[in-house]
């Protein structure tokens, strides 16, 4: 079918459209026309106050956990004359001088065992997300990239280590590697926190890998990946430098929020007296041995510090972990 | 009676007078039977909702999940009857190890187990040096059971009946000064562990002020005042956090269902606030939170250890730890299998439950 | 027993319910609805009136943005209330609505005024049975037993052409097809017998040959009934044979208004007369190219000065550029037209010819000459072919 033939503007009928049609109205140009809206930017996500106390709490906790043997405090050990029970910012004439968090039920300065504590606990938290998160993110990586048997495989094992209760698995896993450890390591200090950390590693391991194969599988399937797939990349090559930069950061944030489960864990196991052994401190050990000093009422202030370094920690965590996570929204990859 | 009768009883009947059957079996009659009626009672329903081929996928799940259970004891290093009966002479050893199954093919260990477990075989092993015997696992879980169970039941009622209103409330108040508030304080309250909530409970109402025991069990049938008081403070300890997860949940849940189509259209006609949240938005909303809550309680079956340990309640809790502290690896086993079985009950009730909440779904199976 | 019983309630017997039957139904005075948002004031509806008598039905056409939708529900009053201010008289039953807080307009909701969405899929409760959600309403205005309920939301959906209806009682919505939801839509929307409906774009989510028969359904319900109805849409061949009385809606504003029969022949302002060209018509040859309107949507934040049509309009002069239009009446008594150059008079086709034979209107130029850097890419040469 032939077009309409070319016809002079002049001579066409002097209809509104035929003149539309030779109008340049068409905006599609790019330029801003009268009336005509204009692009609004996306505006960026900044943390807010919170975040920046929590950092500046986390931040103040890593530097007295690095700073611990040169800061002015008593060691962890060491037994103070007089300080047994004594209460925080006690001011009565019995009280020794300079110890402004009071003292446990042996004498020793509250403050050098929280700081020892956080050590211990921070280690035992941070070494075994990273456990998690290294084998964890493998496997997840894997397995969300992979699909097929490999990710069946793998699916189904994570659902095997989850499906008995995490507790139950560490306790389990703790008294099965104590031993062992104690025998490769010799040092019986070093040795407690080493069994922890890697009992509760494998405990997160399931989680981890779960959460790294959902967003894997989110980012393996955009169109990226298919190019690079196309192009003839090998698997590992678009896992490593395609897949894996899109998916660290959210992981970044369920990394924050691991770290604070895992303190709870090891608080937990630490009060049910299957911890590393004393007087080695960590924060739930100090609750351990302050139990009894806060039923009888003599000296709750042992437990309650140990709570408060906990909570405000865990708080911390948990709200650098939100806000991070809503800086770098992967829309809910069923997780 | 006939299909159209049946079908006219309006659909909350069911799930209530099986509540109510399954209560009153496990209050007045036995534990155990309360839970196997309800077992038999998820399983119609997932029948009903979603088929027969649902149903041979649960068995095999639950097949898969106790054959693990079973082999736990294979994993251990060394010969486990060192630990389990550590001074009895090595005829006795070989002859525990031969009754466990241990020198059969792995098949037949499984039966075996599988045998002990729903007769309620397996056991404690204690010996005396002459005889070796032990206390039947079933018959301590016949008293530990129902005293997890209550405290898992009172946390979540009152999780729930805390969280739901409040959820309610802020998804309606949403971006006003008191959501803003609840949303904080559910924040804090969800990274406050529940050890340290039990620590300042017990300091502040059981030695500060006598109100509840420090610790302790006291039996419903004993005294319902003291069970109560017994109860209390551990149930509060685990429902705070968990009402701020809920609170949370629904909150957003709800939140993206109040700008649905089909809730302006029932402003549109004319309902009230209350009628349009509670009829309308709730039940959409409803789903992160009941799986999170049906998790919870397959969870919780484990029993809240550490919660069980700080107020010394004899529920399961409790006797797995001792289980482990005692290195009673059979009895360990029974345990992690029950504990497992349960996680696959509750995640089954979740898939009922969704059935039941969102009719798409119904049809789509 | 519940303060229901208080309210007036209708006697579902009647049809036509006791109401003053002179005067105008629902009579708008110049409402303004802004949105408050981070860029600026959104000004969705700026300035319209209509009046709009029991039994007629008024067609509202305008494009996405035009401030349709959102003119329907500030008139029932279905805006949410932060951020949005509203402005204007709106007089339902000669009382004034406007400024009715929600607890009130409870009472107007369903029984006086009832809207039909745009959408059945999404309108209705997925997880309520069809039944339910009729009777619901019902039950609440309307002062009668359950089993009384039931039996009109039978006869209900049967009254909207919907086959088994007693099965359908007690399906829920996904078992139903687009047509049927949406005929349940109208049944809700329709139960306690309203006095004015609003149909939403009622056909747009709906097969072209549903679409005839749902309108038929509209249009049927509304005499039988005596309602007035505001069938709001963009798509100007639904209004038409269908309408007593046409708005139609730029960028917030009403720009012309009249008699439908007057409007489709002797439209007056550029866009009416656009809208109607860019109608396919049946006895055009095949493979004729659609005429479209050129340009943007217009801005709603910051307005320009002058006509807002201006920057796609063919016949645009320097004074549409300038100074807005106002709304004046034509020859023929209830129209009106909001343009300084209308089609079909003098003035308007001189401003035609000026702008063929430059190749360009005002509005091009005024944008060029404010972005001076692009102006050798703005024109292009000859036809845009």
């Amino acid at each position: 079918m032939p077009d309409r033939p070319e016809t002079p503007v002049a001579e066409r009928e002097l209809t509104a459209d035929a003149v539309a049609e030779v109008l340049p109205i068409d905006a599609g140009l790019g330029i801003p026309m009268a009336g005509v809206e204009a692009d609004e930017g996306i505006a960026k996500k900044k943390l807010g106050v919170g975040a920046w106390v929590a950092i500046a709490w986390l931040v103040l906790l890593l530097l007295a956990c690095l700073l611990a043997p040169i800061l002015p405090i008593d060691g962890y050990k060491e037994r103070v004359d007089g300080l047994s029970r004594q209460q925080p910012f006690c001011n009565a004439a019995d009280c020794v001088a300079g110890h402004p968090l009071g003292g446990d039920a042996l004498g020793r300065d509250m403050i050098s065992r929280l700081v020892y504590g956080a050590r211990n606990s921070l280690f035992i938290g941070i070494g075994s997300v990273s456990i998690g998160i290294i084998v964890g993110g493998f496997l997840g990586l894997f397995a969300g990239y992979r699909r097929g048997r490999i990710d069946n495989v793998i699916v189904a094992a994570m659902d095997v280590m989850l499906s008995v209760p995490a507790l139950i698995l560490a306790l389990s896993l703790t008294i099965f590697f104590e031993a062992r450890v104690q025998e490769v390591l010799n040092r019986k200090e070093t040795a407690g926190r080493v069994t922890l950390t890697l009992a509760l590693g494998i405990i997160a391991i399931p989680t981890l890998a779960r959460i790294t194969r959902a967003n894997t599988l989110v980012w393996s399937q955009r169109e990226f990946v298919t190019a690079a797939r196309a192009q003839g990349a090998k698997d590992f090559r678009i896992m490593f430098r395609e897949v894996l930069p899109n998916v660290v950061p959210s992981m970044a944030a369920i990394a924050l929020l691991a770290v604070a489960v895992v303190v709870i864990a090891e608080a937990s196991i630490s009060i049910l007296g299957a911890g590393i052994d004393l007087p080695a401190p960590t924060w739930g050990n100090i609750i351990f041995e302050g139990v009894g000093d806060l039923t009888s009422g003599d000296a709750p202030h042992i437990v309650f510090e140990a709570s408060a370094a906990i909570f405000l920690t865990v708080l911390s965590l948990n709200y650098l972990g939100d806000a991070v996570r809503a800086k770098f929204d992967v829309r809910e990859s069923g997780v | 009676m006939n299909r159209a009768s049946l079908r006219d009883i309006p659909t909350w009947v069911w799930p209530v007078a099986t509540g109510v059957l399954v209560l009153g079996l496990f209050l007045f009659v036995s534990p155990i039977a309360g839970l196997v009626v309800l077992g038999v009672a998820l399983m119609a329903a997932v029948v009903v909702f979603s088929g027969w081929r649902r149903v041979v996928q649960i068995f095999v799940v639950i097949l898969v999940v106790t054959f693990f259970a079973s082999m736990l004891i294979r994993f251990l290093p060394g010969d486990p009857t060192d630990a389990l009966i550590g001074f009895a002479t090595p005829e006795q050893k070989a002859e525990v190890r031969d009754d466990l199954g241990l020198n059969d093919p792995v098949y037949v260990q499984y039966g075996g187990f599988l045998k002990d477990f729903f007769t309620g075989e397996t056991r404690y092993y204690q010996s005396s040096g002459r005889a070796i015997g032990g206390q039947k696992v079933w018959d301590r879980l016949g008293t530990a059971l129902p005293v997890s169970l209550q405290l898992m039941l009172y946390a979540q009622i009152l999780a729930l009946a805390f969280a739901l209103p409040i959820g309610i409330l802020a998804a309606y108040r949403a971006g006003t000064r008191l959501d803003k508030g609840l949303n904080t304080a559910a924040f804090a309250l969800l990274s406050l562990p529940n050890f340290v909530l039990a620590y300042i409970l017990i300091y502040w109402l059981a030695v500060q002020n006598d109100v509840f025991p420090t610790s302790g069990y006291t039996e419903f049938g004993e005294s319902i005042g003291e069970h109560f008081k017994s109860m209390v403070l551990p149930s509060v300890s685990l429902a705070v956090g968990q009402i701020a997860i809920y609170m949370r949940l629904l909150r957003s849940d709800m939140i993206q269902t109040l700008q649905e189509d089909f809730i302006t259209m029932a402003r549109a006609k004319g309902l009230s606030t209350r009628r349009i949240l509670l009829r309308h938005a709730l039940r959409p909303s409803s789903f992160s939170l009941l799986t999170v809550a049906a998790i919870n309680l397959g969870a919780l079956i484990g029993g809240a250890v550490i919660l069980e340990v700080i107020f010394q309640l004899p529920g399961i809790g409790l006797l797995l730890f001792q289980a482990i502290n005692e290195q009673q690896y059979v009895a360990l086993q029974t345990f992690v299998g029950i504990i497992a079985l349960a996680y696959v009950f509750a995640n089954v009730a979740v898939d009922v439950l969704y059935s039941v909440l969102d009719p798409r779904i119904r049809s789509a199976r | 027993m519940s303060p229901r019983r208080q309210r007036k309630s209708l006697d579902t017997d009647e049809r036509f319910p006791s109401a003053p039957l002179e005067g105008a139904l629902l009579e708008v005075t110049d409402i303004k609805t802004h949105f408050r948002s981070p860029r600026g004031l959104v000004r969705a509806v700026d300035g319209v009136s209509f009046s709009l008598e029991r039994g007629r039905t008024l067609g509202i056409v305008g494009e996405s943005g035009s401030g349709k939708t959102v003119l329907s529900r500030s008139i029932m009053g279905l805006l949410p209330k932060k951020n949005v201010i509203r402005d204007g008289s709106i007089r339902f039953e000669n009382r004034e609505i406007g400024n009715l807080g929600p607890d009130e307009m409870r009472n107007i909701w369903g029984s006086q005024m009832a809207m039909v969405f745009q959408d059945p899929m999404t309108a209705l409760n997925p997880v309520m049975r069809v039944g339910k959600q009729i009777t619901e309403s019902l039950l609440y205005h309307l002062d009668i037993s359950k089993s009384y309920a039931e039996e009109l939301a039978l006869a209900l959906l049967a009254s909207v052409g919907i086959p088994e209806p007693q099965r359908r009682l007690r399906e829920y919505p996904h078992q139903l097809s687009g047509g049927m939801r949406q005929r349940v839509m109208i049944a809700i929307a329709l139960a306690c017998g309203p006095k004015l409906l609003f149909a939403d774009e009622p056909t747009t989510a709906l097969d072209v040959t549903v679409q005839a028969q749902i309108l038929d359904l509209l249009q049927a319900q509304q005499s039988e009934r005596f309602m007035a109805m505001i069938l709001v849409t963009h798509d100007l061949g639904v209004v038409a044979g269908r309408a007593d009385d046409i708005a139609v809606m730029y960028a917030g504003k009403v720009v012309e208004k009249g008699p439908a029969r007057v409007l489709f022949t002797d439209m007056k302002m550029p866009y009416t007369e656009a809208l109607l060209q860019s109608i396919p018509k049946i006895d055009d040859k095949s493979h004729t190219r659609l005429r479209v309107i050129g340009g943007r949507p217009p801005a709603l934040i910051n307005p320009p000065p002058g006509c807002r049509f201006a920057a796609r309009c063919p016949y645009a002069q320097p004074k549409c550029v300038e100074e807005e239009p106002p709304l004046l009446p034509a020859s023929t008594p209830g129209h009106e037209f909001r343009c300084w150059f209308p089609v079909g008079t003098p003035e308007g086709q001189a401003a035609l010819e000026r702008n063929a034979a430059a190749g360009t209107t005002a509005a091009v130029e005024a944008a060029v000459a404010g972005d001076g850097a692009n102006a050798a890419a703005a024109v292009p040469s000859g036809g845009s072919d």
